[in-house]
């Protein structure tokens, strides 16, 4: 209240917000070349140390960091909540079990899945236009919960059963029902992914959704359209957690409502708030390091739910920025050290 | 027509239990500006402590209001350590920042559940004398949702009484209103969050033990009720008990209305009758402060 009065007689002091956009900013090839080498050694190496049984959990767990990379759009970049991402995951899920007969390319396969999910999200986006803040993540949640029971409505998608029998298809002569060639289908489509997010945050587009997240007024007064803006970013979240959604119905060969369920939503969150939203990789970090954990640690216990938890009291209360904010922390420490 | 009028009473049963829970998140977020949605958890907590004290049974009425009371009581105490232990960190945060924590809270708290009461629901049979029904003109009411009823009307009644006629009341609402103003007065704020707190605590452990002849008590509570009760404050307009009060009777009829007339759609109608309020008003039904009327 009073920082708001403040403001209207002396300029209010730049924000120190670690800001996604503004860093040194290199030529947009080199910063593209460095992700894409980034996840070449990531695609090269894990199958060199990690197999069988393990891999598959390492495959689920780049599938997850896809679909929290594209969540932190909404969250880190946009400064949208959304309580319903499972919705889209889950979208891009039922479009690749409904389509298993039709299409027989994954690729086409994943494609349809992040355009079914694209598609709903954008309409999604058009007719909650005006909502913003608690109200619209409070409407997400909603939806959510609503495509949740509609699978046990609509006798197409077989309720509780769910649709089993997806294949992975064959791509280029690869039988992807091998793990370790699954893998580098899901890492080649996380990259591909990966790439379109990083040119997506350089663009005007990216610059317009951080002005949105850091000061809806003043970006409007500018000139950006920040409802345009909020929908762009809602399809493409959407999209991205489709493509997601996809992946994990040809790597699981099942989809069940669980994939729909809220939690899911919650756990997407959690892990894109683990891992940092101001970092472009925080999310990636956030779902690989939870999924890991989760399976290691978390399943084995009577209740994982409490852990999970306590983990996320801790890092909001002591490390709200993320675990990858605290390597700044650490730098700032050395210097003050060093000086 | 008296297909019509059976369903509005039938809503308006359906409404209060809504409203119930919802009024001691609506107080919260009202004073604290805190989105709590660990409320869930503390309304099954109330529903789990008091199927625990009667062990599924009651002999008369007084016993079971007793065993709820206590239940508020226990929550209150819970409330005033997650208070102190994580939402007095947050204040004044981003309302992201503090969804997210009293998410991480709900989780920690249906894990602890779990791990005290183990995975199996518990039911709790209604006091003697509750479990019939009374019939007004030719519908039938349940009669324990004529008791929600009254103590319904009593605690929003009770909440009008406090904010606005009492010197406590006053107190409560300067801290809402300006904080800083507040403490330069001699207001010890601090103790008065803590108190709204421990009061919203206990208004939701209240509504699970009085709700838990109703329900089946497990964790699944949790998220369901977290979830209702934040569709009724974000529709009555964040912070306005009015408002929470008329949002959870529309809802409640609303929701009775297209389970009689649209059967297809049993199960998600609250959903539905949400999503369309959200898209006709963004700005909920009544969204006034709890500083401006009750």
């Amino acid at each position: 209240m009073t920082a708001q009065q403040n403001s209207t007689v002396v300029a209010p002091p730049e924000p120190t917000r670690s800001p996604v956009g503004i860093e040194r900013r290199r030529h947009p090839i080199v910063e593209l070349a460095k992700i894409l080498v980034t996840c070449l050694v990531i695609a090269f190496a894990v199958p060199t140390v990690v197999h069988d049984a393990n891999l598959f959990l390492v495959t689920t767990a780049v599938i997850y960091a896809v679909f929290a990379m594209g969540t932190n759009v909404l969250f880190g970049w946009t400064g949208i909540s959304s309580f319903g991402q499972a919705a889209f995951f889950g979208t891009g899920a039922y479009a690749v079990g409904l389509t298993k007969d039709h299409i027989e390319s994954p690729i086409l396969a994943v494609l349809v899945a992040g355009l079914a999910a694209g598609v709903m999200a954008l309409l999604f986006a058009a007719l909650a236009g005006r909502i913003t803040g608690v109200e619209f993540a409070m409407l997400t949640l909603i939806f959510g919960q609503i495509l949740w029971m509609l699978t046990f409505r609509m006798d197409a998608l077989h309720g509780e059963n769910g649709i089993p029998a997806i294949s992975r298809g064959e791509l280029f002569g690869q039988n992807l029902f091998l793990d370790d060639k699954f893998w580098w289908f899901a890492v080649i489509v996380a990259t591909v992914v990966v790439l379109g997010l990083a040119h997506i945050r350089r663009s005007s587009l990216g610059a317009s959704m951080n002005a949105v997240r850091d000061d809806p007024l003043r970006a409007a007064a500018l000139g950006i359209d920040v409802r345009l803006v909020r929908a762009l970013a809602f399809t493409i979240a959407g999209v991205v957690a489709g493509v997601a959604g996809g992946l994990m119905a040809q790597q699981q060969g099942l989809v069940t409502p669980e994939i729909l369920v809220w939690a899911l939503s919650g756990e997407v969150i959690v892990m894109c708030l683990i891992g940092g939203m101001r970092t472009f990789w925080g999310p990636a970090v956030g779902a690989v390091i939870l999924t890991v954990v989760e399976h290691y640690l978390f399943d084995k216990l009577a209740s994982p739910d409490f852990f999970v938890g306590l983990a996320l009291l801790v890092v909001v209360l002591l490390a709200p920025g993320g675990l990858l904010s605290l390597t700044t922390v650490f730098r700032r420490v050395r210097r003050r050290v060093a000086r | 027509m008296s297909e019509l009028i059976s369903a509005i009473i039938a809503g308006i049963a359906q409404g209060m239990p809504l409203f119930i829970v919802a009024s001691g998140l609506t107080l919260i977020f009202g004073v604290l500006r805190v989105l709590n949605f660990a409320h869930g958890a503390f309304f099954m907590l109330g529903a789990f402590l008091l199927a625990t004290m009667l062990s599924g049974g009651a002999d008369n009425l007084a016993v079971f209001l007793l065993a709820a009371l206590a239940a508020a009581a226990v929550l209150a105490v819970v409330g005033v350590a997650a208070d102190t232990a994580v939402f007095k960190r947050l204040y004044g945060q981003d309302h992201m920042i503090t969804l997210l924590a009293s998410y991480a809270l709900l989780l920690g708290l249906e894990g602890l559940t779990t791990m005290l009461w183990g995975n199996k629901p518990r039911s709790q049979a209604p006091v003697d004398g509750l479990g019939g029904s009374l019939s007004v003109g030719r519908v039938e009411v349940a009669s324990y949702d004529v008791f929600l009823l009254v103590v319904g009307l009593a605690i929003g009644a009770g909440l009008y009484l406090l904010l606005q006629r009492t010197r406590y009341g006053k107190v409560i609402r300067a801290v809402s209103t300006d904080e800083l103003m507040a403490r330069a007065l001699g207001i010890r704020a601090r103790r008065v969050q803590a108190g709204v707190f421990a009061l919203g605590a206990a208004l939701a452990g209240l509504s699970g033990a009085l709700m838990a002849p109703l329900l089946s008590v497990d964790v699944g509570l949790a998220p369901t009720y977290a979830i209702q009760s934040f569709a009724i404050v974000i529709i009555g307009g964040l912070g306005s008990v009015g408002g929470a009060l008329t949002a959870a009777l529309i809802l409640g009829i609303a929701d009775s209305l297209m389970v009689s007339y649209v059967p297809d759609v049993a199960g998600f109608s609250l959903y539905i009758a949400v999503a369309l309020i959200l898209l006709l008003r963004p700005q909920g039904l009544a969204g006034r402060p709890v500083g401006s009327a009750a």
